[in-house]
């Protein structure tokens, strides 16, 4: 009897114990160590290597999608400078400057793919500020990077939109409204001067390659940055520190050689892993025989005879091909699309757009007409024009313009965002597509759908 | 199977019991209540023995050990006996060895027996006080056993006859019953067994037997974590069993469920070998939900659900691996048919919510043969057969397809050049290739041989088996896939019987030699295109056919299932168990694309590659249980507690080798100029579960069962890691009620209900975590390794959950020779597991997170199983099967701002499909038409939702027995709306356009002005009313197909025969599997085949692949 009692026992005590094996070990069973292809989230920032793996997936993701592709086409296209030869009705919706706001180019290459990219900068900037254990070179570099980032994006998403929400934290908010154009340039300043005191003169990565951000990268952006914002003076100021440059040497190349990987013009360029321009390759045909259908992009039919006589960048930089009877003009800045092992990476930025930057701001701040003029001549002189025969404030400033129709385009919309922040493109654009042009197409939509989801925002003038 | 002890009682609920492994104890017991009864009027002899004896408070036992050395006598006992004795005094010498006994036994409360050279212990009935009046009660004692004396019977009612006292026999069948002298008999009765009337005829111990009552009600059926009976279940359950299985010729268990299995929809995914098999019970839950609807299976208690966290969800082994002609892999290929005892298919809540989380899409269990007690047996099969194609896509012939091309230049108003019109203008107008013969026009030859040797004794059992099977293809080329599995199984129990355990472990290699693509997808080439052109070179207008024979697709798979199952008896009714497994499948794969196979146009793009994948996945399975049985009352009592510890660990690497400079070097990486990685996968899975069950069975009358689960899964985020799921099951079996007795021709009668809550996490792992994830080597900076942040962080991520509920009545008439089971069941599953959108501003546009829509699946289960004749020489038996099931949305908040606005409606199926609604031709253009809005067709606004109609599904089989043959037939039917021509499903050009044969049906198209046909016109101009075309209802409507699955024609050698071989049985069959299938849709092969990597849309046959191929097989089962 006795021995039934303490076994009675003993299976009471083997109960209890197994269920305080069981209940205690359960919460902490199901606890799994972080994947072995990931890294946690608040893990990334702590060494120099992951953070550094972080940051370059902007880079690389930048290259690889399109996304950074269409801030040249959208713009392009809208303007008088590319037109597509897809059927697509969205893309014909730019190239008639008639966008609707269900456009899914707008949705997907003017608003998501963008706040992609500024969540990722702006988990960059949250994680290396905040990171006790970076080697502080390391920290310095990959923030000012960081900080390039988000402002190279909002400075499309503003020119584009106009009135975009300023997210700048790594939890945004999914109901913040928008804030004013002046408030988005306020940041891109600001984060391009914390960009340009942050960064070194010398590229990171693979230095020959100008792959990374750098300090002049920055004030090349921020000069961008200040002439838009009417803000002369510093525009001049940051374009003269990269033309004067000397720990970096920067110089306008030979034509056929400006866009080659070891163009001394480049200021930033994405190295991509191909050996060729991921967005450059859309002005050519996917076939290695050019002769056969035209590419997604075209020069827009009349583009060619803004080139003065004698321009070497009309034949340097635009060739053509007839296809069914039709004769296509198309941009050849870059020469390769398809090579395994090329000499071309995507150019960010480069020093011709630093001289035309100068010369725009000494001509706007009109006592330096002469500086104006040699910078200008510079970019002229290179494409083999004889130099510029304005001398005054006003012709000078035409003639910059010009210049920068044909010198940048297929770069970036430069052309676009200049025909809007001078105000002409209610004139240019609406004599060349007078059926579909309205005033109020100089700002994109606001998607459609976004404002479903998000209620605060206010749709633009116009839509 | 079926003649096993458990029919009285459902709370011996371990699948321990019907492995016919109890042993020695039973034994003893058995030997010992024999000896009793038959030896007890022997009466004692002298012993001459002598026996000294010397001991003060001497354990009893030491003092038995001491007789049996002095005496050579041997004492039989059992444990407990001892347990009862008390300490002994004694000093004997030289005494002979009865009188020994005497005083060793005096003061014990303990008696023997003395037979031959055995000493036998029994217990004393204890000796009552004798009241003077009334006459004293009679104890009476015995056992009740089954009649091959083999299990003790517990939940026996024994009833004094002519009284209303009785008692019930306790978990070993033993009872103890006080009657009145002047009671003459005692009633036996137990649900399943034929009734008995025992005469007491003075007795103070009768032990009884009992025969089975012959009811199909009696077949055991296994449930979560326990057995229980058809008759006693409380859940919806539909089961197949061994037998049911050998009559089919199948290479993947899951396809003998077809036609088979009420609330259970199979497809395949084409006919070849390895090919993936999709299971969906009760309906998919899934719509927009990412969770996926693949069943929980598991096979003897270890889980072989392998999804990997592949999206879309399923469980095919190549999820993260490449693809040959066979498309997804299914991992019960691997599972040899002949190995498996039963499939038991889990639907309910009742039945499902002891699995949690993982119950929602239904559980399949399959438990597998296992050693039996007795002479050691050999039995091998082996059979033989071929597999055709049974049905080709009727195509046009050269003459109608130049004719129709000629149309296509005339309606365009272009002209045919050697340029855009080879077909038209080089090829040889006469020739004529039946392309569909030429690749898929052979004969498959099938060999299957199994070897097995089981056996055992009372302490040991076992099996062993092999199957060698070699299935070929009808492709040209000597493509096949080759099995080999081996499988042991070894059981044993401790003599006291305290202990038993099983051991069983499968070990299968598949090798899928095939090419990579479908040869039966070139159905619609040119029938005049030749392989070559004039000059001899290949042809390369369109892909060269013959090119496919160099692109080559090769896997190996090994799978290795272990599962260890154990029982310790700690008390009586208090069992503790354990059941631990390990599976680890491991997929190793080569797909080839040789330059030689490319056009060599392109032959700046034409290098060789190869993919080479290897991927394993390793799970194993910790679940200890408690197990309680107790008799309360009229009531049993079962009782069950346990916990699950689960791992999965997926390892996979994805990578591509470019740029060989010999081609013959093609399968070695080494040989590869560069390299890359796609992916390298490797994610774990864990999972663990407290889980309870309790059922109480109330005289065989009422039942009540009630389930408990608490889960935790890794793959949810820290605030909703767990969660808690149950389900309630009652069963009135009303035809026990007294009043019922009266019914005759109703022997059975059943009504049961259940409600539970069950949940799903089969989505991707580590989702709930933000994380940054490394990006291969594709998407590196400057050599560098790039990190994308990825998934924003859900922490309250949590489980899909499904509640379930079940009405079902099942009634037997005229002694169960008709058996009818009906089922309505309703699952709402919410709180589904799908992305959900947040404005883009926030970096991302949508997350995975849970969210509160309601999708229905509704519907009607019916089985009826009947023995049409039954004689000596003739038995005839029918089951029919029918579901009809009904998808349906109830709510999802936010609908109209979300991106399925458009897709999904409150009120329809999640799988409904929209549709232009076509108006026919016009007669002036032969362009088609539709209704619109405005005149042009718009995607958002004239798109009608396609008809439904009323789909259902069933089966019926038939078998026939006269005298040794033994004849089965099934069929099967799906009712259901679907594409209606399968070769025009993606076809979104005109007829003529290109290069592109087309079915006999477009030879009723426009023509010339004026023609009123169903198809618009030929033409070479595109445009875009013909992509329209392709999305509207011209191609829509009844699809339904009715398929004669399986006959099988057994003839057993007549035994006489048979002995004279010295073998104990043979026979010889001859199989037939999809003999013959009639569709309402003529143009495609199988209307079943559904396209690889989709996730839901089963059987919707929108898809043109190598069907189920026509098997006809002869074979030779001897066992000796």
């Amino acid at each position: 009897m006795k021995l039934k009692y303490i076994n009675v026992r003993f299976i009471k005590v083997a109960f209890f114990v197994l269920f305080a094996i069981i209940v205690t070990s359960c919460k902490k069973y199901v606890d799994i160590p972080i994947a072995p292809n990931k890294i946690a989230n608040a893990d990334v920032y702590k060494t120099d290597a992951s953070a550094t793996s972080a940051v370059l997936s902007m880079y690389s993701y930048s290259y690889m999608n399109t996304s950074i592709g269409y801030f040249t086409y959208l713009g392009g296209l809208a303007s008088d400078e590319l037109q597509t030869t897809s059927s697509d009705a969205a893309l014909q919706e730019f190239a008639q400057s008639a966008v609707t706001t269900t456009n899914s180019y707008v949705t997907n290459y003017l608003w998501a793919y963008p706040y992609l990219l500024i969540r990722w900068s702006n988990l960059a900037i949250d994680g290396i500020t905040n990171s006790t254990t970076l080697t502080p070179a390391i920290k310095s570099q990959l923030l000012g990077e960081a900080k390039f980032f988000r402002a190279f994006i909002y400075f499309h998403v503003v020119n584009y939109i106009g009135n975009v929400p300023l997210e700048l934290i790594p939890i945004p908010s999914s109901n913040k409204s928008q804030s004013s154009p002046a408030d988005v340039w306020k940041q891109i300043i600001s984060d391009l001067k914390d960009a340009e005191s942050l960064l070194p003169s010398a590229y990171a990565g693979i230095a020959a390659q100008r792959g990374r951000v750098n300090k002049y990268a920055a004030a090349a952006l921020l000069a961008r940055a200040y002439l838009y914002t009417k803000d002369y003076a510093n525009a001049e100021t940051e374009s003269s520190n990269v033309i004067g440059a000397t720990d970096i040497t920067y110089s306008l190349a030979p034509l056929a050689n400006a866009f080659i990987s070891t163009s001394p013009e480049t200021i930033l360029q994405f190295s991509t892993l191909y050996g060729y321009s991921t967005f450059g390759s859309a002005f050519r045909t996917s076939s290695s025989a050019n002769n056969v259908a035209p590419p997604s992009y075209v020069l827009y039919p009349g583009f060619s005879s803004s080139f003065e006589a004698g321009d070497q960048r009309k034949i340097a930089w635009v060739d053509s091909t007839t296809y069914n009877a039709k004769k296509y003009y198309r941009i050849n800045k870059y020469k390769l699309n398809t090579a395994t092992a090329g000499n071309e990476n995507s150019v960010i930025l480069r020093l011709a757009e630093q001289y035309l930057i100068r010369a725009e701001a000494r001509a706007q701040i009109n006592t330096n007409l002469a500086g104006a003029q040699s910078d200008l001549n510079k970019v002229r002189n290179r494409a083999g024009l004889a130099n510029t025969t304005a001398t005054i404030q006003t012709t000078l400033l035409t003639a910059i313009a010009n210049e920068r129709k044909v010198e940048l385009f297929g770069e970036f919309s430069h052309r676009w965002f200049d025909l809007v922040r001078t105000g002409q493109a209610n004139t240019v654009i609406g004599a060349l597509k007078p059926a579909t042009w309205k005033s109020t197409a100089v700002l994109m939509p606001v998607p459609y759908d976004q404002i479903l989801l998000n209620t605060n925002l206010i749709q633009n003038t116009g839509y | 199977m079926k003649k096993e002890c458990t029919r009285c009682n459902d709370h011996r609920n371990s699948p321990e019991l019907y492995r016919g492994s109890r042993t020695i104890l039973l034994a003893m017991k058995i030997t010992t209540i024999l000896l009793f009864v038959t030896c007890l009027q022997v009466g004692a002899k002298g012993y001459s023995q002598k026996v000294s004896l010397n001991e003060r408070k001497g354990s009893f036992e030491k003092v038995l050990q001491q007789i049996e050395k002095q005496s050579g006598y041997v004492f039989w006992y059992e444990d407990r006996l001892l347990l009862k004795a008390n300490p002994v005094d004694i000093t004997v010498k030289n005494v002979p060895l009865e009188e020994a006994l005497e005083t060793v036994f005096r003061d014990q409360p303990l008696g023997y027996v003395i037979i031959g050279k055995t000493i036998a212990l029994k217990e004393k009935q204890p000796v009552k006080a004798i009241p003077e009046l009334p006459p004293p009660p009679i104890t009476i004692t015995g056992r009740v056993l089954t009649k091959d004396g083999e299990k003790p019977l517990p939940g026996v009612t024994i009833l004094i006859k002519g009284k209303v006292t009785g008692t019930l026999t306790n978990a070993d069948g033993y009872y103890s019953l006080q009657v009145a002298i002047t009671d003459k008999a005692l009633l036996f009765s137990c649900i399943g067994m034929k009734k008995q009337e025992v005469l007491i005829n003075g007795r103070t111990e009768i032990n009884v037997t009992m025969e089975e009552e012959v009811s199909a009600l009696n077949e055991l059926q296994v449930v979560g974590y326990g057995v229980t009976s058809k008759r006693l279940n409380t859940g919806s359950v539909s089961s197949i069993n061994s037998v049911d299985l050998a009559k089919q010729t199948i290479t993947n268990p899951l396809t003998a469920l077809q036609g088979h299995i009420a609330g259970m929809q199979i497809t395949q995914d084409n006919g070849l070998p390895g090919g993936g098999v999709r299971v969906n019970i009760r309906g998919a839950s899934s719509g927009f939900s990412q969770a996926g609807f693949v069943p929980l299976y598991v096979i003897d208690g270890v889980p072989f659900t392998l999804f990997n966290g592949g999206s879309p969800t399923s469980d095919n082994l190549n999820a993260w691996g490449t693809s040959g002609a066979n498309g997804n892999l299914s991992p019960f290929s691997m599972i040899n048919a002949e190995d498996i005892e039963r499939i038991d298919i889990l639907k309910d809540g009742d039945a499902t919510a002891i699995y949690g989380s993982r119950g929602s899409n239904g559980v399949v269990l399959v438990t597998t043969k296992k050693g039996k007690r007795g002479k050691t047996a050999f039995n091998f099969n082996v059979y033989n057969g071929t597999g055709t194609v049974n049905h080709y896509i009727p195509m046009m012939n050269t003459q109608q397809y130049l004719a129709m091309r000629t149309a296509a230049f005339g309606n365009a108003g272009t002209t045919p050049t050697t340029a855009n019109a080879k077909d038209l203008t080089v090829w040889d107008q006469n020739a004529y290739t039946n392309w569909q013969k030429w690749a898929i026009g052979g004969t498959s030859h099938i060999t299957n041989a199994t070897f097995a040797v089981s056996g055992g004794d009372v302490q040991n059992t076992f099996l062993f088996s092999s199957t060698y099977r070699k299935e070929g293809t009808v492709f040209p080329g000597s493509y096949n896939n080759t099995t080999f599995s081996s499988r042991l199984n070894a059981g044993h129990k401790t003599l006291n019987d305290k202990f038993s355990i099983n051991l069983s472990i499968n070990y299968a290699f598949m090798g899928n030699n095939l090419p990579s693509y479908d040869l039966s997808q070139l159905y619609n080439l040119p029938p005049n295109y030749p392989l070559n052109n004039a000059d001899g070179t290949a042809n390369w207008t369109l892909t060269n056919p013959a090119s496919y024979f160099l692109k080559k697709y090769n896997s190996q798979t090994t799978n290795l299932i272990s599962n260890l199952y154990l029982v310790y008896k700690l008390l009586p009714g208090l069992n503790l168990k354990a059941n631990l497994g390990y599976s680890l499948t491991r997929l190793h794969q080569t797909s080839t694309n040789p330059a030689s196979s490319q056009n060599p146009a392109t032959a700046s793009a034409a290098t060789n590659r190869l993919t080479y994948t290897d991927n394993d996945n390793g799970n194993y399975i910790i679940e200890p249980q408690i197990e309680y049985l107790k008799t309360i009352g009229k009531g049993k009592l079962l009782a069950l507690i346990g916990s699950t510890f689960q791992q999965n660990k997926s390892t996979g690497v994805y990578l591509n080798g470019v740029g060989y400079s010999n081609e013959a070097l093609i399968n070695s990486l080494l040989a590869a100029s560069s390299i890359t990685i796609s992916y390298n996968n490797n994610s774990l899975y864990k999972y663990t579960a407290l889980f309870g069950k309790a059922t109480y069975n109330w005289d065989n009358k009422y039942i009540l069962d009630g389930t408990f689960r608490r889960d935790g899964s890794s793959r949810f985020g820290e605030s909703n890691r767990f969660g808690n799921f149950g389900a309630l099951g009652v069963a009135w079996l009303f035809s026990q009620e007294a009043f019922m007795k009266n019914i005759k021709f109703l022997s059975y009668g059943k009504l049961r209900g259940s409600y539970g809550l069950t949940g799903n996490d089969q989505i991707m792992n580590y989702q709930y975590y933000a994380s940054y994830s490394v990006a291969g080597s594709s998407s590196s900076y400057q050599g560098n390794s790039v990190a994308y942040p990825s998934n924003i962080a859900n922490p309250n991520l949590q489980w899909e959950t499904t509640k379930k509920l079940d009405f079902a009545l099942e009634l037997g008439f005229l002694k169960d020779r008709v058996l009818l089971k009906a089922d309505y069941y309703r699952n709402r599953s919410s709180n589904q597991l799908t992305y959900i959108s947040v404005p883009s501003q926030t970096g991302t546009s949508s997350y995975l997170g849970n969210l509160p829509a309601v999708i229905q699946n509704a519907g009607m289960e019916f089985e009826l199983n009947t023995i049409n004749f039954s004689s000596k020489d003739f038995k005839w038996t029918t089951s029919i099967n029918l579901t009809i099931n009904r998808n349906k949305l109830i709510s999802y908040p936010g609908l109209a701002t979300s991106s399925n606005s458009t897709s999904y409606f409150i009120g329809f199926p999640t799988d409904l499909i929209q549709l232009y609604h076509y108006t026919g031709v016009d007669p002036q253009t032969g362009l088609p038409t539709f209704k619109t809005v405005t005149g042009t067709p718009n995607y958002n606004t004239d798109r009608i939702k396609a008809p439904i109609g009323h789909p259902y599904y069933g089966g019926i089989s038939n078998s026939l027995t006269y005298k040794n043959f033994t004849f089965d037939f099934t069929f099967q039917y799906v009712h259901r709306n679907g594409y209606l021509n399968n070769t025009l499903a993606m076809n979104y050009s005109p007829y003529g356009y290109a290069y592109t044969n087309q079915s006999t049906a477009i030879l009723n198209r426009w023509t010339a002005i004026g023609d009123k046909a169903f198809y618009p016109a030929a033409s070479t101009n595109s445009n875009s009313l013909y992509s329209t075309l392709a999305s509207s209802d011209y191609n829509w409507g009844d699809a339904s197909y009715f398929k004669f699955k399986t006959a099988s024609l057994n003839y057993s050698i007549p035994k006489q025969w048979v002995n004279k071989l010295k073998l104990s049985e043979a026979t010889i069959y001859l199989q037939g599997q999809n003999l013959f299938t009639s569709a309402k849709q003529k143009y495609t092969y199988d209307p079943e085949t559904t396209q690889p990597g989709t996730g839901s849309g089963l059987g919707t046959g929108q898809y043109v692949a190598l069907p189920q191929l026509r098997t006809i097989v002869i074979g030779l089962n001897v066992t000796f």
